[in-house]
């Protein structure tokens, strides 16, 4: 069976570097993320773990879409081959053994070759990590053979599902139903597949609507998710939908006689299963990218609304770096100054698991809001229950209704919160709403185990003077300076969002190429009947811009509940939250990327 | 009007003068076809024979603008078809010249009448439904213009390969071994339809074969050996092409 499986690499070399390239990219993708988070978990820095583990969830569900739509393009055009191979005697076990050899000995090579780069190229991101805050200074990764382990355990059997899939429409019928069978597709969708399809949109839409019945982060984060489900089904039901579209647009251009454009139009009728493997990595590619980025905007966006409706002091003090207690003198005793309300962060970790002891896991990382002063008439973070006059002293502490979100707890009750090494229990006195402005935890400055620096004053008073070394903003320019700081703080997200959408690109392109020159022999067909070059350029041009709009609208349509939702969540507005400058960008890109990656192998084949 | 669309209608419909075809193999050349000249009349039915690796295919791709030839000239009608570009010698071909090839080579996902219309198609023409329901009828295949291809016999899909090198009423019609993977009940009706059409609409017919049951049903038979012509018969007896046939292939 191995010497068959290398024979048929050797064979097949285009097939086969396609689904290479991809195992590579997805191993070191996947090892990298590793790297991140178990030195998060072992160098107990917890803010590295959430951000690493909130990333791989994301990760996970594309590497798994991506490695498992390249090897049912890759293995697709074999099947003529298994075909043949059932004819001459292999039985289906051997078949399916055979397919099981290939996609092993693709990933014998592959794994190591993208794992373990992948491992060190962890590295990359420290200066990173500790320019966002996110570890401390100097903290070393740890590199463990766990993250390439946990990345082949994820995509083998990935692969080998797909792979089988493919191989199924050969071993599950006779061997010259096989064979005949593999000229053109098979017409129409198995019943289990249509029944994924239809639980994966209906989940999808319901988890859409998640933001419209639980407000906030936690509602917005589960909405977001319908995009990946909804992108799930549009890969199960593609091709129905794509071979209806093109149906309907083959009986509409009947009458023209534009060669290239119904001879585009019936091949797209023909191959609906081999379009929809290169629609569905474009159309994810586009919906991740809005998607992400939507949900950041609209998370700055309401973080902004709320400070700005929440902030009514005169003027906000801010400082470079932070304030000294002298420079908070100074503008307490300013004249006119009636009241200063100081604020600062200290970051802190709270118990959100009270049974289990998970080692890091029960405990997140957040940041206490420390107050020094009183609130009334310079801030309303939106109290909902309880009252902030009763947060003095230590042992006291006001929490955003978000962070109290299925624990069943409220005022009265107590909070575990790790500061350091102390650990306290305060006791909630307050509930509020604007958490995302204000921060999830409002402590009174005193009960903080020592001083800290104010990093903010409000004040009540003049809107207008000046005390050395110090920024006197109004409250639109402090959100203003916030909202720029909050979104370099989502810088590490950001570029790992941008890895994640190269891979993704990466991936699209390989298959469309890799499908393209499989089709040299249609294409040669096709010129001996009489088209000539132009001609095959000019269909497969229609074809591939046939592909980037159906992966646009396909993309769009996947996004557009659950960045309505996320709208509603966060912002409680029903326009859907859209950051149009990236979903332009892109678009263009999914135009450019099915252009080339058809028209250069189309040119090469017919030359 | 170029000289591309005018039918050629002169005493030869096709003139081959000095072909040669050599391949890379390696650092060497292969030749498989060494200088071959040849006139043939309108309306006739040609037989090309030879045994495996004479440069009986080699001759009938480059005869029919499939393939360029190395040295030499190929006239369909009055047409210097290696003075054309390579676009130019498509369109001309797609709409004088037909071929069926030695294998079906139907596309796959196109019904029995997409596959029939292509040539029309790429040409931007119409297809001409009566036209064309009388050749499915005449080819046998009348009623079956819905079908996929995997859905035919092997017989049946060489007899909608030859309706399409039909649908553009060709003036010359090339057919590279079309009984070769037939067996001879099949082969002959296949024959019997291309030589019927042929004769029908006056249609000039080259095939190469192998099988000297195709070759006495010619009007000349031509053999090729080692890529150069070996000499041919006028209405043949099948004893006089195997005999020569044996003798080539010593």
């Amino acid at each position: 069976m191995w010497s068959f499986a290398r024979s048929a690499v050797r064979a097949n070399p285009a097939s086969f570097a396609g689904s290479f390239l991809v195992v590579v990219a997805a191993a070191a993708l996947l090892a990298a993320n590793g790297v991140l988070m178990e030195s998060g978990l072992r160098a107990d820095a917890p803010m590295l773990t959430t951000v690493a583990g909130s990333f791989a969830g994301t990760a996970v569900l594309v590497v798994v879409l991506v490695v498992a739509s390249t090897f049912a393009a890759a293995l697709r055009r074999r099947t003529e081959q298994y075909a043949l191979l059932r004819a001459v005697g292999a039985t289906p076990a051997q078949v399916r053994s055979m397919v099981t050899a290939e996609v092993g000995l693709v990933f014998a090579v592959a794994a190591p070759v993208g794992a373990v780069p992948g491992l060190f190229a962890a590295h990359l991101f420290t200066p990173l990590l500790a320019s966002g805050g996110i570890v401390p200074e100097g903290l070393d990764l740890v590199v463990t053979p766990l993250p390439v382990l946990g990345a082949l355990a994820l995509l083998f059997p990935t692969a080998l599902l797909a792979a089988r899939l493919v191989a199924r429409s050969v071993t599950s019928v006779s061997p010259t139903a096989a064979v005949r069978g593999t000229a053109a597709e098979p017409a129409g969708l198995s019943a289990a597949r249509r029944a994924w399809a239809v639980v994966l949109l209906v989940s999808g839409l319901l988890l859409a609507g998640t933001p419209f019945v639980l407000p906030g982060l936690l509602g917005s984060a589960a909405g977001a998710t319908s995009a990946f489900l909804l992108i799930s089904a549009a890969a199960l039901a593609g091709p129905a939908l794509v071979g209806a579209a093109a149906r309907r647009a083959v009986d509409a251009s009947r009458t023209s006689r534009h060669a290239a454009t119904l001879l585009a139009l019936l091949n797209s009728r023909g191959f609906a299963r081999r379009l929809t493997t290169a629609i569905v990595p474009l159309a994810l590619f586009l919906a991740l990218g809005t998607v992400q980025t939507g949900v950041n905007g609209s998370i700055v966006d309401a973080a902004a609304a709320q400070l700005r409706t929440g902030v009514s002091a005169d003027a906000v003090v801010t400082a470079p770096g932070s304030l000294t207690p002298e420079q908070v003198d100074a503008v307490t005793t300013t004249p006119g100054v009636e009241a200063v309300l100081a604020t600062a962060s200290v970051p802190a970790e709270v118990r959100t698991d009270p049974d289990d002891d998970l080692g890091g896991l029960a405990w997140e990382p957040s940041a206490l809001t420390a107050l020094s002063g009183d609130a009334a008439g310079l801030v309303d973070v939106g109290v909902t229950a309880g009252s902030l006059s009763d947060l003095t002293g230590p042992g006291t502490v006001a929490v955003s209704a978000e962070s109290l979100f299925a624990t069943g707890k409220g005022v009265g009750d107590t909070v575990d919160v790790r500061l350091g090494d102390s650990e306290t229990s305060p006791t909630i006195v307050a509930v509020y709403d604007r958490g995302l402005g204000f921060g999830d935890y409002l402590v009174d400055a005193v009960a903080l185990p020592e001083p800290v620096p104010a990093a903010a004053l409000y004040v009540r008073g003049p809107a207008d003077f000046a005390v050395a070394g110090l920024e006197v903003l109004t409250v639109d320019e402090y959100v203003d300076t916030t909202v720029s700081g909050a979104a370099a703080q989502q810088e590490l997200g950001t570029v790992l969002l941008l890895v994640l959408i190269v891979f993704i690109a990466v991936a699209a392109a390989n298959t469309l190429v890799m499908l393209t020159s499989a089709r040299r022999p249609e294409l040669a067909l096709l010129r001996r009947v009489g088209a000539t070059r132009r001609q095959l350029t000019a269909m497969v041009g229609v074809e591939s811009a046939f592909v980037a709009g159906t992966a646009l609208v396909l993309g769009t349509l996947a996004v557009l509940p659950a960045l309505v939702g996320v709208a509603y969540g966060m912002l409680g507005t029903a326009v859907p939250a859209f950051d149009w400058s990236v979903y332009g960008a892109l678009a263009a890109a999914v135009v450019l990327i099915a252009t080339a990656a058809t028209l250069v192998p189309t040119r090469l084949t017919t030359r | 009007m170029t000289a591309i669309d005018t039918p050629p209608r002169l005493d030869t419909a096709v003139r081959l003068d000095q072909l040669t075809k050599t391949y890379p193999n390696g650092p060497e050349q292969v030749a498989a076809l060494r200088g071959v000249s040849l006139a043939v009349r309108p309306g006739a039915f040609t037989a090309i024979m030879g045994p495996s690796g004479s440069g009986k295919s080699t001759f009938l791709n480059v005869a029919a603008g499939l393939d360029t030839p190395t040295s030499g000239r190929v006239h369909i009608g009055d047409t210097d078809l290696t003075a054309l570009s390579a676009d130019a010698v498509t369109r001309f071909r797609r709409r004088n010249i037909g071929f069926v090839f030695q294998a079906y080579n139907l596309v796959g996902h196109l019904t029995v009448a997409e596959n029939v219309q292509l040539p029309l198609l790429l040409d931007g023409r119409r297809p001409d439904p009566r036209w064309q329901d009388t050749l499915l009828e005449s080819v046998g295949l009348a009623g079956m213009a819905d079908r996929l291809p995997r859905e035919l016999s092997g017989g049946q899909a060489q007899r909608v390969a030859i309706a399409r090198a039909l649908v553009t009423r060709p003036t010359v019609v090339f057919a590279d071994e079309p009984t070769g993977a037939l067996d001879r009940r099949t082969g002959d009706q296949v024959l019997d339809v291309l030589r019927g059409t042929a004769k029908q609409l006056g249609q000039t017919l080259v095939v190469v074969t192998h099988d000297p049951s195709v070759a006495v049903a010619a009007d000349d038979v031509l053999f090729l050996a080692d890529g150069l012509l070996a000499g041919g018969l006028v209405a043949p007896t099948t004893d006089q092409v195997v005999a020569r046939l044996v003798e080539l292939g010593r």
